[in-house]
């Protein structure tokens, strides 16, 4: 799995991985009876899209980048990627070429020997990165990367320079474009949560509180969890804060004894020994990895039956999505994409032979 | 098993179903029945939409597909399940002998676990030893095994300062629990010993030795049975079956 030869052949070396860099699938499922999280990347939306844009199944790997710093580069083929979020990401051929935008929500064929760099992730912390072909290997079903147990990514790890990541088969036709129906959602600062299954261990102002209050975003936030600042949510019992531990999953809100809650994503343990007041509705927990810290955060209580229709719905408008994804149609021409085009119809050409 | 448990919401896509608040064996056994009676109903192609289930000391959480079934159509369906069929869940528990080096750097606090408890190191080896236990739950950390119950004279609180760092393979105990650790980690139970047998290993499917429900015993060794097990493992040449006990 750890491969050292230089940037040659249907590839992509990471030259630098920024602050954060990992593969990441849908997840790793099944294993919460023995510890194991799903790990898997923060926006499964953003995931499905990118992947659609290359022409991949939606659930294949992609790269999850958090603030700026990324770069790599592809090898002597070319390389068919799509970014979502709102990165300040740009592309260049030779050093000291041109630097060309690479906008979110189309896919781009990177010629042979193209640097990619994520400069910033712009207003929004993370982005994601889908190539056409990425072979992973995985592990426990699944090529998510949980470093904490060596498991997926490359050699259980996050991305690190020099990494090489192997592409299958260049992509054929041509590059695409979609909408992103969840960005305006991302953006927003509602956080809706089903009360429980602990909501009983805080008082009725404990629950007013959570309910009724501006919580912030601290800078303690990494893809185990988000830890929220605000009013202190009052335990119904002071003397006994703890519980007996049981299942925490990603969305699960504990209150420790401090009163300042913590929503826990997709690395973290699986059990806690901390009152949950509430669990955060899956479609909204990707808020908590992309906005900056200090924003502002409510939490809304919701039914079950109407969080799971609100589900429905934005799972029905993500499919709708993808079905509507097009070639791109107003796309400028650039000598780099034309350039881009000729070498691909060349490997195609070359491979039919 | 009617109203054995109590449905909890926990979000869109897990349901909890409680048995009680406090870590007994009897509820164990209650939760690992459940949860086994659920996936022999899951493999008939019955509870369509069950994606995996987290047994706990306290409870069974069920996670769902929420484009498929809702938690009132779960609760619905369980509350039909068959309950008359499974006994015969012992076949799917194993036993263990796990072997530990008690004492010295191994259990840096077996002597003040022994002055805490007014025994001597070798009483408190031969009483944590005389126990057969059970994997209450795992979590905390990948394949981390909670196992009860410790022998009363053994229960204390937690350490006042935690660890910053417990080696992999230490067996530790607070309260009426012992833990094993597959991983360094901070911790503040008490450390009595250390196996060397992985207890994780992303490599196998199960990667975790133990699962809930499963029995265990622990055996002490010498250092140089210690030794020659290290060797073993470093050889890559043991075997995780070799620990399963065929006879309880």
């Amino acid at each position: 799995m750890n491969d050292t030869h230089p940037a040659s052949g249907a590839g992509i070396r990471i030259d630098t991985p920024g602050l954060l860099s990992t593969l990441q699938d849908k997840g790793r499922f099944g294993l919460r009876h023995l510890g194991v999280p799903w790990s898997g990347v923060l926006t499964p939306a953003w995931q499905q899209l990118a992947n659609s844009l290359v022409g991949n199944a939606v659930d294949t790997c992609v790269i999850e980048s958090f603030e700026g710093g990324l770069r790599l580069s592809t090898g002597d083929t070319p390389v068919r990627m799509a970014v979502m979020g709102s990165p300040d990401l740009k592309m260049q051929q030779q050093t000291g070429d041109r630097q060309t935008p690479v906008k979110p929500c189309r896919s781009y064929t990177l010629a042979p020997q193209t640097t990619l760099m994520l400069n910033s992730t712009g207003s929004l912390r993370h982005a994601v990165i889908a190539f056409h072909g990425l072979q992973t290997s995985s592990q426990l079903g699944s090529a998510s990367t949980y470093a904490k147990a060596g498991l997926g990514g490359i050699d259980g790890a996050a991305l690190s320079a020099g990494d090489q990541l192997q592409i299958s088969t260049p992509a054929q036709g041509p590059e695409l474009e979609c909408e992103d129906p969840v960005l305006n959602h991302y953006l927003g600062s509602r956080l809706r949560v089903v009360l429980g299954p602990q909501d009983d261990h805080f008082s009725a102002n404990g629950i007013d509180t959570f309910l009724n209050s501006e919580f912030r975003l601290s800078t303690d936030v990494d893809r185990m969890g988000a830890r929220l600042t605000g009013p202190a949510i009052e335990h119904r019992d002071k003397a006994a804060r703890d519980i007996v531990s049981d299942a925490i999953i990603p969305g699960s809100i504990q209150v420790p004894g401090n009163g300042q809650p913590i929503v826990l994503l997709n690395d973290a343990h699986t059990a806690g020994g901390y009152p949950k007041i509430a669990t955060v509705i899956s479609i909204d927990l990707p808020l908590l990895g992309l906005q900056r810290p200090g924003n502002a955060m409510f939490f809304e209580a919701v039914s079950v039956a109407s969080a799971i229709e609100c589900v429905r719905a934005e799972a029905a408008a993500l499919q709708d999505a993808i079905d509507r994804i097009s070639p791109v149609r107003d796309a400028v021409l650039s000598t780099e994409t034309l350039l881009a085009h000729n070498l691909i119809d060349g490997v195609t050409d070359g491979l039919s032979l | 098993m009617h109203d054995t448990w109590t449905p909890l919401h926990a979000g869109d896509r897990t349901l909890v179903l409680e048995f009680g608040e406090s870590i007994e064996r009897d509820i164990v056994d209650q939760v690992v029945l459940l949860d086994t009676r659920i996936h022999a109903a899951m493999t008939a192609g019955e509870l369509q939409g069950i994606l995996e289930t987290i047994p706990t000391f306290r409870s069974l959480a069920l996670v769902f597909d929420p484009l498929r079934t809702t938690p009132d159509e779960l609760v619905g369906q369980l509350r039909h399940l068959n309950s008359g069929t499974l006994e015969q869940t012992d076949s799917e528990s194993s036993h263990w002998q796990i072997p530990v080096h008690y004492g010295g750097e191994s259990g840096p606090d077996l002597d003040s676990v022994a002055e805490l408890t007014g025994l001597q190191p070798e009483r408190v080896i031969e009483l944590h030893q005389s126990m057969l236990f059970k994997v209450y739950m795992l979590g905390f950390l990948p394949g981390f095994a909670f196992l009860g119950d410790t022998p009363s004279e053994l229960h204390l609180p937690r350490r006042t300062e935690p660890r910053v760092r417990v080696p992999a393979g230490s067996v530790a105990i607070a309260n009426q629990l012992t833990g094993v650790y597959p991983w360094d980690s901070p911790g503040g139970w008490h450390i009595l010993g250390n196996t060397p047998v992985p207890l994780f290993d992303g490599q196998l499917n199960p990667p975790a030795l133990f699962k809930t429900g499963d029995t265990v015993s622990f055996r002490a060794i010498d250092t140089a049975e210690l030794q020659a097990l290290k060797d073993e493992i470093d050889k890559g040449q043991f075997q995780r079956s070799s620990l399963r006990q065929r006879d309880l």
